[in-house]
């Protein structure tokens, strides 16, 4: 008899099995090795679209100050007197300083000079004040006008607490000043937390806790730098038993989403060991059948440790899928096994073809991944693609070699493969209602993005954040607008030097005057459309647009015009009361003699910079906030689009640049994956009517699940998305098993295999429905929904439509 | 010799000083307790401030209406008509002539925000805790006469030298108090026929209507 190719390669590692046992042996310890040695990594933005505009995004949130500080909400318990909690706030501040982590640590402002600043900005109004802005001096010349506003200055003065006002009032005494100061308000309240100040210490509104913010080296998604930042964090707290110390920061999310995942794993990859245990000692009830269940284990090593060869870091969720790929990989050899012990290896050989058939749809499915920009895709195709290789590879040429022939019983299963006929007409209509109501459940179904569902941090932070916000705010982060720095030119002063006669665009690194001209420039622009904008150039202009106003402001303040407001506030003060010299300092600054248009920043805005300009080694950013709306990005986003570089940093808008990201390269993966599934089928199976059989279990599947998912409310994410991809790949197996055999007693065999694929993949999925991460969750109850009606459409309708159309 | 005189001075010294210290903390917290019996009051008002901005001292008179916890009415008579109504967050400021009415929101001004608390701190008789950020001096203690000079790092100092605060026989609230400010200025308000617990019409806090 001719020996086919499956002969010559079945013979050929069967003669020389000790060798290839040596090697699998080898193969299996060397990747062991190098696993251990793998970094892995949970960063949400690896399992998201390769958009720019994502990305971009994602970098800016997760390297803006705002990511990067640890912020301690700190209270003394019982009813210790304040000064008690700053005190011992304030000694753990200067410990938390010491911490090789920590950069900087902030427990509230500089006290700031109020009555100083305030007379500092009024002093500025030359170089200030717009030109559109000077309708307010003429308002203020006519003598009723001056009258009134000295009779106010008279009010404010005879007020307790006038001490605060006083050298303002000499400035300023029209409050011209006051626009700049409701701009500097609005800034201040769009600070983030709500804070008090306890002498120059932040405090809440009730003066019961104390916030300290400390910056860190530490990035927010290296897993090793947080955990040791939050263990040194953690020694410090215990320090400090009287105080009770919240603490909130991204890294202790991602230690928390690291464990829960590894956990998730763990209790997976246990339920799908017991499950091949309880297989293997109840149904084969052999020993022979240990390697089957090993093999997807051994090939799952030397997969990690081949993907961990192309890709730097492997992504922790991929890792999640291990389980499932271990489910899917053991369902080969489950068909090996079953046929070799029905009737040997004829029927080893049999089977071989519908194994390769169904194990390159599978592989296909996994290979469309490639089609998609995200890396976590790709090293999930990688790592799957590897393992089932290697597991059909062992199935059907190693393996067999250890099983001897036998007549093949199961227990337990029986009811499934009687010779009892099951009308079909029924088991159609069910099978229709059921996709009826799946249809129907659709209808309630929700699509999210929302990075939160990507964050399985333990319960136990999300309460301390929760405290947290209900005490300091700071819950709805505002939407950012963010324009570059630098641009167009050489930064006119090199990082780190300073000016002696420099404004801020000096004084920071790298800002040019060009970009600071840029910031105000799209600030102006959008401060008129946007809620709630605001930005450190509507207070402080370039120094061509100050020496503009200065300029202006010298041709509107004659000397004529001077001397006639002189003459009318003295006339009207004299009536109050006030000295002669009372307004000189007001009298000084409209002569505008000593003011220059390179004057330094008032103090009072100090505080903002570090809001306003995100400066890094390799870049500075200038930034504008507003209310995160979708109307204001929709108006904000046009002016955006007229600067290089400018983008918006919403997450809102991040949400919806997921989503289409997600959306179109699902369109691609889909597309590919339906494609080769399609393709294949047919090529193998050579029949319409049997290829599209073979498709009733993935059409099934895929309403099964979303009307699971809606029934119980679990919104569909991307992970949903990957994981039905692949159920596709597993349905159509059982698809082309079932659909193989028309006559009953030949289908038996397949369909014993089948049940038990079904239960080993399900052993591996079941384990995930207990996951406390919500991406691992989600893919359980996927894979869960999908695979049991795949199974039952396979088992019962693929029968059925052959008994009804024919065989 | 010399250094003997010293240290037998400070042994003199010492124990004088120790029971001020004390007697300010004591003497703060009884005035709290007092004061905190009471939730109304009405007073007339003298204000005699000397301003370098004015050329001769102005002298103000009103009446002051205080409510518990935050509500604050300044009703000025002479020499011209205003009233500023001051709660929690806003201040209404009325022109005695015209009639007119405007509000000033506190929050998010921070000038206003610090001058209000600071005339609430005088006004509301709460010491006690002053001391973490003031130098309290007993200077007599009958009438009760305390001396506050602003801390190293109370911003305060950087506008107030001392304020001084004499009380009423009863302690229940103040008769006089005094600002010195960095500049020289000075503000004294002198408070007579004070009404305590007295309930104060609706009208005073709504101007407007």
């Amino acid at each position: 008899m001719k020996q086919t190719r499956f002969d010559i390669v079945f013979n050929f590692f069967g003669r020389h099995g000790k060798a290839v046992c040596i090697c699998l042996f080898l193969l299996t310890a060397i990747s062991l090795a190098r696993t251990s040695q793998i970094s892995f990594n949970n960063d949400v933005g690896s399992m998201l679209p390769e958009s720019p505009a994502v990305q971009r995004q994602l970098s800016f949130l997760q390297n803006s100050d705002m990511a990067g500080t640890v912020a301690f909400s700190i209270q003394l318990p019982g009813s210790g007197p304040q000064s008690a909690l700053l005190e011992r706030s304030a000694a753990f501040a200067d410990e938390l300083a010491n911490l090789s982590d920590i950069t900087e640590v902030t427990t509230g402002i500089e006290t700031m000079d109020m009555p100083k600043a305030r007379r500092q900005v009024a002093e500025l109004l030359p170089v200030l004040t717009d030109p559109s802005g000077h309708g307010v001096f003429e308002r203020f010349e006519t003598p009723k006008e001056i009258s009134e506003q000295i009779k106010q200055v008279f009010v404010m003065l005879t007020t307790p607490g006038s001490s605060f006002v006083q050298s303002a009032v000499k400035v300023d005494p029209a409050g011209w000043s006051n626009p700049i100061f409701d701009e500097i308000s609005r800034m201040a309240g769009a600070m983030g937390y709500k804070v008090k100040l306890a002498g120059s210490r932040f405090v809440d509104a009730t003066g019961t806790h104390a916030l300290v913010v400390a910056g860190t080296s530490v990035p927010v998604t290296e897993a090793e730098g947080a955990r040791r930042l939050m263990k040194d964090v953690e020694d410090l707290s215990g320090n400090y038993p009287e105080l009770d110390i919240t603490v909130i920061s991204g890294h202790r999310h991602t230690i928390s989403n690291e464990a829960v995942i590894k956990n998730d794993i763990r209790i997976a990859m246990i339920f799908v060991t017991a499950a091949f245990i309880l297989l293997m000692l109840l149904v084969f009830r052999s020993y022979e059948a240990i390697l089957i269940f090993v093999s997807p284990f051994a090939a799952i090593l030397a997969a990690v440790a081949v993907a961990s060869v192309f890709y730097k870091d492997l992504s922790l969720f991929m890792m999640g899928f291990a389980a499932v790929i271990a489910g899917i990989a053991v369902d080969y050899g489950i068909h090996a096994y079953t046929a070799f012990k029905t009737e040997g290896y004829g029927k080893l050989k049999q089977t071989a073809t519908l194994v390769r058939i169904a194990s390159l749809t599978t592989i296909g499915v996994f290979v469309s991944f490639y089609t998609s920009s995200v890396q976590d895709y790709h090293e999930l195709a990688t790592f799957s693609i590897v393992s089932i290789l290697l597991c059909v590879i062992v199935y059907l040429f190693i393996i067999p070699h250890f099983w001897t022939p036998a007549t093949f019983a199961s227990g337990g299963t029986r009811f499934l493969f009687s010779g009892k006929r099951i009308p079909p007409m029924p088991v159609l209509a069910a099978w229709i209602t059921v996709l009826v109501f799946c249809g129907i459940s659709m209808k309630g179904l929700t699509f999210t993005t929302d990075l939160s569902s990507f964050d399985g941090s333990s319960r136990e932070i999300r309460e301390a954040e929760n405290r947290f916000h209900d005490i300091w705010g700071g819950r709805n982060t505002p939407g950012v607008v963010v324009i570059p720095g630098t641009r167009n030119i050489i930064p006119v002063i090199q990082p780190n030097q300073k000016h002696d006669r420099s404004g801020i665009m000096y004084r920071v690194p790298g800002i040019t005057r060009e970009g600071w001209k840029e910031y105000e420039k799209m600030s102006r622009e959008i401060v008129d459309t946007v809620e709630g904008f605001t930005s450190l150039s509507l207070v402080w202009p370039s120094r061509e647009h100050r020496k503009r106003n200065l300029e202006a402001w010298n041709a509107h303040w004659t000397p004529e015009r001077i001397d006639r407001i002189i003459s009318r506030v003295s006339k009207a003060a004299s009536g109050y009361g006030f000295s002669k010299e009372a307004f000189s300092p007001f009298y000084e600054m409209l002569r505008a003699e000593q003011i220059r248009a390179d004057v330094q920043m008032p103090e009072i805005l100090r505080p903002f910079r570090d809001r306003y300009i995100n400066d890094t080694d390799s870049k500075v950013q200038l930034l504008g906030y507003f209310d995160d709306n979708l109307r204001n990005l929709e108006k904000a986003q046009p002016i955006l689009d007229r600067y290089d570089n400018a983008y918006i940093v919403s997450k809102k808008r991040l949400s919806r640049t997921i989503f289409q990201g997600v959306l179109s390269d699902m369109k691609k993966v889909s597309l590919f994956s339906c494609i080769w599934v399609l393709g294949l089928t047919l090529f193998f199976l050579r029949d319409t009517k049997r290829a599209a059989l073979a498709l009733v279990p993935v059409v099934t599947a895929v309403p099964a699940v979303f009307g699971v998912l809606s029934f119980f409310h679990i919104p569909v994410t991307v992970v949903v998305l990957i994981t039905l991809i692949v159920i596709l790949g597993l349905s159509i197996d059982y698809g082309v098993f079932l659909s193989s055999y028309p006559d009953k007693k030949e289908r038996r065999p397949a369909a014993k295999a089948v049940t038990f694929s079904m239960l080993t993949t399900g052993a591996g999925t079941v384990g995930l429905l207990f996951a406390s991460h919500p991406a691992m969750f989600v893919v359980g109850v996927t894979m869960v929904s999908g695979v049991c009606a795949a199974y039952l459409s396979a088992m019962f309708c693929i029968p059925a439509l052959q008994e009804v159309f024919g065989k | 010799m010399r250094k003997t005189a010293l240290i037998i001075t400070a042994v003199w010294i010492l124990p004088l000083i120790a029971p001020l210290t004390g007697n300010a903390s004591s003497v703060l917290d009884g005035i709290e307790k007092k004061m905190a019996l009471t939730r109304t009051l009405t007073a007339d008002f003298v204000q005699i401030k000397h301003l370098a901005m004015f050329e001769t001292p102005v002298e103000i008179r009103g009446t002051i209406h205080m409510e518990k916890p935050d509500k604050l009415a300044w009703q000025v008579q002479s020499p011209i008509a205003y009233s500023l109504i001051m709660d929690g967050e806003t201040i209404i400021k009325k022109d005695g002539d015209t009639g007119k009415t405007n509000r000033i929101s506190i929050k998010g001004n921070p000038v206003m925000d610090t001058a209000v608390r600071q005339i609430k701190l005088w006004f509301s008789g709460e010491y006690a805790a002053l001391e973490q950020s003031y130098k309290v001096a007993v200077q007599s203690e009958s009438p009760v006469t305390v001396r506050f000079e602003p801390g190293e790092n109370n911003p305060a100092g950087r506008m107030l030298d001392e304020i001084l605060v004499r009380f009423r026989e009863d302690e229940k609230y103040i008769s006089v108090i005094r600002l010195l400010e960095t500049n020289g200025d000075t503000t004294e308000i002198r408070f007579s026929n004070i009404r305590i617990n007295r309930k104060i019409p609706d009208a005073i806090w709504n101007p407007g209507k």
